[in-house]
Formats: C-alpha cells, sequence, structure tokens
C-alpha cells in the first residue's frame, strides 16, 4: 500500500496543480490592435441583426452581459457541419443550465435554411432557444460578419481571413472581443476549447 | 462446381472492384465540394466589392452579380440535393457519384469565373 501511496498523492497534486495553472491563465485579445491617443483598440463584433429559429430579433443586445460561441453553418451539408454540429450540442449540453453562456449559429444557406427549417433543425437537435440561437439574416450581413470573425479567428496571422468552411467555433467575450477559437470537427480541441471557455466564464464573471 | 466457384470469385472481385470505384469517386467530389466551398467567400466578397463600388448601376455590373448569386445558389442546391449513396445497387451508385462530381465540378468552375469576372471589373476602376 505504502508503494501505491506516494505516487498516487503525487498524481493528485500534480492534476490539482495543472487545472489551477489553466483556469489561471488569461485568454488574449485576438485580432489586430490599434493605438489611437495612447489607447489600444482591439477589434470588435459588429452590430448585427439575424433572425433565430423562433422568429425572434437576435442582435449585439441579445448577448449584453454574456460570453457566446459562434459558428457558421448550413443544414444540408454533406461533409464538415454534422461533425462540428455534434461538437457544439457537446458544448450546449455543459453548459445548458449556465445563462452566462449562449451558442449563435448562423446559417450561409439563407436561402434553404428559412425560420422553420431552423426551427426543424432546433428541434431535432433537442436544443432550448434562449440557449442557442440558430439564426438567418441578409446574405450579404451573413458573409460579412463571418469575414469579421474568421479574419480574427486564424492560425496564421498572415493569412488572408474569411468563411472557409473550416467548422471553426469561435468564443466571444462580454465586450464583443474574439478571445479563443478551434477547430470544431476535432473533439479533442473542442474539449480544450471548453477549458478555454472556463477560464473566460471565470475571467468575467469574478466570484465575489 | 468449379464453373459456380469461378463465377462466384468474378462478381466478389468485381464487386470489391466496384466499391473501390466509388470511394475513389465519393473522395474526389467531397474533395471538389470543399475547395469549391473554400473558395465562396472570395466570391462573395468579391460581390460585396462590387456593390460597394458600383451597386448595381450598369448592366455588365447586373451580369457578374447574377452570375455570383447563380454559383452560390447552384452550391447551395447541389449541397441540398446530395445524398451520399448507401442504398443503392453499386452500379448505380457509381453512376449517381460520376454525376454528382460533374455537377459539383461544374460548380467550382462556375465559381472561380464569377470570382474572375468580378475581380476584372473592379480593377477597371
Amino acid at each position: 500500500m505504502n508503494k501505491l501511496f506516494f505516487p498516487l498523492l503525487l498524481s493528485i497534486l500534480f492534476v490539482q496543480c495543472v487545472s489551477e495553472v489553466d483556469t489561471d491563465r488569461k485568454l488574449p485579445i485576438l485580432g489586430e490592435r490599434d493605438v489611437v491617443n495612447g489607447d489600444t483598440i482591439y477589434p470588435t463584433v459588429r452590430d448585427f441583426e439575424f433572425m433565430d429559429q423562433d422568429s425572434q430579433l437576435i442582435n449585439n443586445q441579445t448577448f449584453d452581459g454574456k460570453i457566446y460561441m459562434v459558428d457558421f453553418f448550413f443544414i444540408h451539408c454533406p461533409t464538415i457541419c454534422p461533425k462540428v454540429k455534434a461538437q457544439a450540442k457537446r458544448i450546449y449540453d455543459k453548459y445548458e443550465n449556465d445563462e452566462r453562456l449562449v451558442l449563435l449559429s448562423h446559417s450561409i444557406d439563407v436561402g434553404n435554411d428559412t425560420v422553420p427549417a431552423l426551427k426543424r433543425y432546433a428541434d431535432k437537435l433537442g436544443i432550448r432557444t434562449d440557449r442557442w440561437h440558430l439564426v438567418t439574416g441578409d446574405h450579404d450581413a451573413i458573409y460579412e460578419i463571418a469575414d469579421d470573425y474568421f479574419s480574427v479567428a486564424k492560425e496564421d496571422p498572415n493569412s488572408p481571413g474569411g468563411f472557409d468552411h473550416s467548422g471553426r467555433l469561435i468564443l466571444v467575450d462580454k465586450n464583443r472581443h474574439v478571445r479563443a477559437f478551434c477547430d470544431g470537427t476535432d473533439p479533442e480541441e473542442v474539449t480544450r476549447f471548453m477549458t478555454d471557455i472556463d477560464v473566460l466564464l471565470k475571467e468575467q464573471f469574478p466570484e465575489k | 462446381m468449379y464453373r459456380n466457384l469461378s463465377i462466384f470469385l468474378f462478381l466478389l472481385l468485381a464487386s470489391c472492384g466496384g466499391q473501390a470505384t466509388l470511394e475513389t469517386l465519393t473522395e474526389e467530389t467531397i474533395t471538389i465540394h470543399d475547395e469549391a466551398m473554400a473558395n465562396l467567400a472570395n466570391m462573395n466578397r468579391v460581390k460585396r466589392e462590387l456593390k460597394a463600388q458600383y451597386g448595381d448601376s450598369t448592366q455588365i455590373i447586373q451580369d457578374v452579380l447574377l452570375q455570383i448569386k447563380k454559383a452560390d445558389t447552384d452550391m447551395m442546391a447541389w449541397m441540398a440535393n446530395y445524398k451520399a449513396p448507401e442504398d443503392m445497387p453499386i452500379e448505380d451508385a457509381i453512376t449517381y457519384m460520376e454525376a454528382q462530381k460533374a455537377s459539383i465540378s461544374q460548380n467550382r468552375d462556375d465559381i472561380q469565373a464569377a470570382i474572375d469576372a468580378g475581380k476584372k471589373l473592379l480593377k477597371n476602376e
């Protein structure tokens, strides 16, 4: 028993130590920053207005005081989207009762993914509208905001931005700043991304 | 008996060969689709630039905007209609995938052509 006790104790201490370090870290604000009159200006998510699966108007104010996860999808997607949606559902399941985080999925197929189609899709996923908004809207407005998000959420800062069918999941903070992203097709990356969500929750909603 | 065995082996090999052809076709089709999808954002960026600079002021701008819209709509229609041919007999599945590959290849080329046409107009500013 003595032989097992110390390795076990060390393992527990190590895991404890790693998880403490992990949640104490701070996520960077992503994107190119400007300095204006000595103030650092970070890129922010532009104003938007879309409609969700319950025909509710969704805009920036919907996410006031919350952090949110963003992605782009289309219902009839033969390759990436089903994988990404399965991973996004993991995030939904974990945070379903945590009102500090909301999910926002934009359809880029505005012709086929109408409000009733989004509603059917939401029902199939078994999600609550107030926790996960599936939205549609003006075609150009959706592509424009996708360009905004993806120009920030990229591995190589010198590569051209844009929606690239990558299945990326993006994390936005209460101040409309992009703070993290991951490849939504990769379960391990999504697990890491959920740690990022915990880090951001801790930073933006400090315990009093 | 040997004759029956030979027929059985022949059919088995033919079936395996068909399956490999189908898998290759499917892989190629999805690769072409992913390439085209990656280019869709570029095409829509060109569209926004054209609209920002010219609106739909001239016939030639309207034509290119229409070309872009058609390529975009065709991609969405392809995705809405595409179904992996899981329950089809192998020969039908191959025929179906050949048609899908041709269709998505055409769409990929249309997207690139629309981008080129739009960029040409933007250069002539």
